[in-house]
């Protein structure tokens, strides 16, 4: 068997390395991320505060450090038996929909976008964000950065900090809104639904009135047909910050439904010797290795997930949208991994719809920002981050200090599709030995779309996350290696 | 204007130096505006946009000897043309001299400390990296000072 490797080039740690197997005929037989894990993190918490947990939470990941506040901070709601005031629900929704509304302009217009608005032929040098600007002009370029700094600048207002939020208190919040502050983001919250509407429309000018484009994205090497999961509200709708999980099925039924409380008897991690990532997957399923189908437990969170996992958007124009792009791919489910670009800007619609709606709301400015707590003792909290979902599970003595605590985050619920995605993409491309040109690209826009996050890790210079790429033969010798800074 | 950027993850060792820098800076050039930016990376232009100078200061891995503080500046680092879907510091300057040409700073000056440890999930530095700590201030005063 031959292995192909993409692993990091400058760092030691905090790395993805991406290793593809071949077969004695030179054919993919399996194809591996490997992802460095939280090692030592669950005991870096034991014994520190349990209100602390959402400051410390927050700094796992420079990336979504308002995903990890809010998922701490609601499990601290469970830890001490609480709800939070009608107002400090809204305020946290409201922070909420700021870091959904960064997060996913940055993924489109500077991780996506080049694929598409560029194209997946173009070299390198041209296949990335500069590449976007010379397609779409620096005014948009200037929209970009304004409306991404409009999502940060919602956060900070609420948060306090620059990147790290300080506001979640169970049962609440530490700071209200004043009627200048909600004025602002409601200003921010108008322009960032027109931008979204823009997004939009790029995405439909460039990429669904190109043929080429959308072959690509329903062309086999990117199907996977798993389960999906997302957070619904009673109708079925999705919401980001809160409701039930629900899982459907490849028929879009629903299979499964559960109260953040229960996960563990819903989802099972399954452990491989070569990484240091956990596999979820359905536990009433099983776990059935790295296949798709209605017997492997394996399913899909994030955008698309999201979305296929729900009935519909609880806001208006979203809700257009989103029924336009089942119409256009097909029904739901849409099993088409490049489609998660799609559903992201769905979503980044939705979540500017919902600020505007938030801010407007006649409670948004109250005072009564925090209910008392109870006695401390085990909870439960779950958000959809930007990437999928996020839980914290926590266990607090009698004092108020961590016993125990488990994440499960995004990537790792991602995991499983995500190399089977690499795989699909590699088969394609490499026949009986002869690696095609173009490989690292066709892998990486596989694992792209899900816009895996390496990130709890560290950041030193020169990047964010080196990533490398290695070809093995079944006799386990290298073959190609090939490397690049990915993202 | 002059601000001092600290950049890395406070959690995980000696990649938490710049973090650990803008803390003191507070004591020892309370004048100086600092900001932790974490892991930040585009959010970083909305920090430099209108300034005249900044600092970055930053955990770096290159295999000399931990705590050895390197002067660098925008040209000294990785071109960003090999990169595919960067975001790396290289890439957020030219990003922002590309977008807002007239309000990028005159001087950007990197200075990168050469890490021990960026995988232990633990607050303190190591004892070498600690020790760059008020090297890495008296570095920046020296600068302010000097023009």
């Amino acid at each position: 068997m031959r292995t192909v490797t993409i692993d990091p080039i400058t760092r030691l740690e905090g790395h993805g390395k991406i290793s593809i197997f071949l077969n004695d005929e030179g054919d993919v037989e399996n194809a591996y991320l490997q992802i460095p894990e939280l090692r030592g993190f669950e005991r870096f918490c034991e014994g520190r505060r349990a209100e602390d947990m959402p400051i410390i939470t927050s700094r796992i990941c420079g990336v979504c450090p308002v995903a990890h506040h809010m998922a701490s901070t609601k499990a601290l709601d469970a830890v001490y038996k609480v709800e939070p005031t009608s107002t400090a629900y809204k305020l946290r929704e409201l922070m909420y929909m700021g870091y959904i509304i960064y997060d996913h302009i940055l993924h489109f217009y500077f991780l996506g976008a080049p694929d598409f608005v560029v194209g997946p032929d173009a070299p390198p040098s041209e296949r990335n964000i500069f590449g976007v600007l010379k397609k779409v002009g620096i005014d948009v370029g200037r929209q970009v950065i304004q409306h991404r700094a409009y999502g940060q600048r919602i956060t900070e207002i609420l948060g306090g900090k620059a990147t790290h939020p300080s506001c979640g208190l169970p049962g609440g919040i530490s700071k209200g809104l004043n009627e200048e502050e909600r004025r602002e983001m409601e200003d921010m919250a108008l322009s960032s639904v027109e931008f979204a509407k823009f997004s939009l429309e790029l995405f439909n000018n460039v990429v669904l009135e190109n043929k080429d484009y959308v072959d690509l994205i329903l062309s086999d090497p990117y199907q996977l047909h798993t389960y999906n999961m997302g957070l619904v509200d009673e109708e079925n709708n999705l919401n980001l910050y809160d409701g039930e999980i629900r899982v459907t099925d490849q028929h879009g039924d629903e299979s499964d439904r559960f109260e953040a409380k229960n996960y563990l008897d819903h989802i099972q991690e399954h452990v491989e010797p070569w990484t240091y990532s956990k596999f979820a997957y359905l536990k009433k399923i099983g776990w059935n290795g790295l296949v798709d189908g209605p017997d492997s437990g394996i399913y899909r969170v994030g955008p698309l997930g999201r979305l296929n996992a729900a009935e519909g958007m609880a806001t208006p124009l979203a809700d257009d949208e989103y029924r336009r792009m089942f119409d256009t791919l097909g029904g739901r489910p849409v099993n088409s991994t490049l489609a998660f670009h799609w559903a992201r800007l769905v979503e980044l619609l939705h979540a500017s719809e919902r600020a505007l709606e938030l801010t407007t709301d006649p409670q948004i400015t109250g005072k009564d920002l925090r209910n008392p707590v109870n006695e401390p003792g085990e909870g439960v909290g779950v958000v959809e981050a930007a990437r999928g979902t996020l839980y914290h599970h926590y266990k607090v003595d009698g004092e108020g200090l961590i016993e125990k605590v488990n994440l499960i985050v995004a990537t790792t619920n991602n995991y499983a599709p995500i190399c089977m995605s690499i795989r699909d993409a590699a088969k394609g491309l490499i026949k009986a030995g002869h690696l095609s040109d173009g490989l690292l690209n066709m892998v990486e826009m596989g694992f792209r779309a899900y816009d895996p996050c390496f990130a709890c890790a560290t950041h030193s210079l020169p990047g964010r996350m080196p990533l490398a790429l290695e070809v093995l033969d079944s006799c386990g010798n290298l073959l190609e290696r090939l490397e690049r800074n990915l993202l | 204007m002059t601000i001092v950027i600290g950049l890395g993850n406070l959690l995980r060792a000696d990649d938490g130096v710049g973090a650990h820098v803008v803390r003191r800076m507070a004591e020892e050039l309370p004048g100086v505006e600092a900001v932790d930016l974490s892991t930040s990376d585009i959010g970083i232009l909305d920090y430099i946009r209108g300034r005249d100078r900044v600092f970055i200061v930053d955990a770096i891995v290159t295999g000399v000897e931990p705590g050895t503080i390197r002067r660098l500046e925008p040209g000294d680092l990785v071109a960003a043309d090999f990169l595919s879907h960067g975001l790396n510091l290289s890439s957020v300057l030219r990003l922002g001299s590309e977008l807002y040409p007239d309000e990028m700073p005159g001087e950007v000056i990197i200075l990168a400390v050469e890490a021990e440890d960026i995988s232990s999930f633990t607050e303190q530095l190591t004892e070498k990296v600690a020790s760059a700590v008020p090297r890495l201030i008296e570095m920046v005063r020296e600068e302010i000072t000097r023009t």
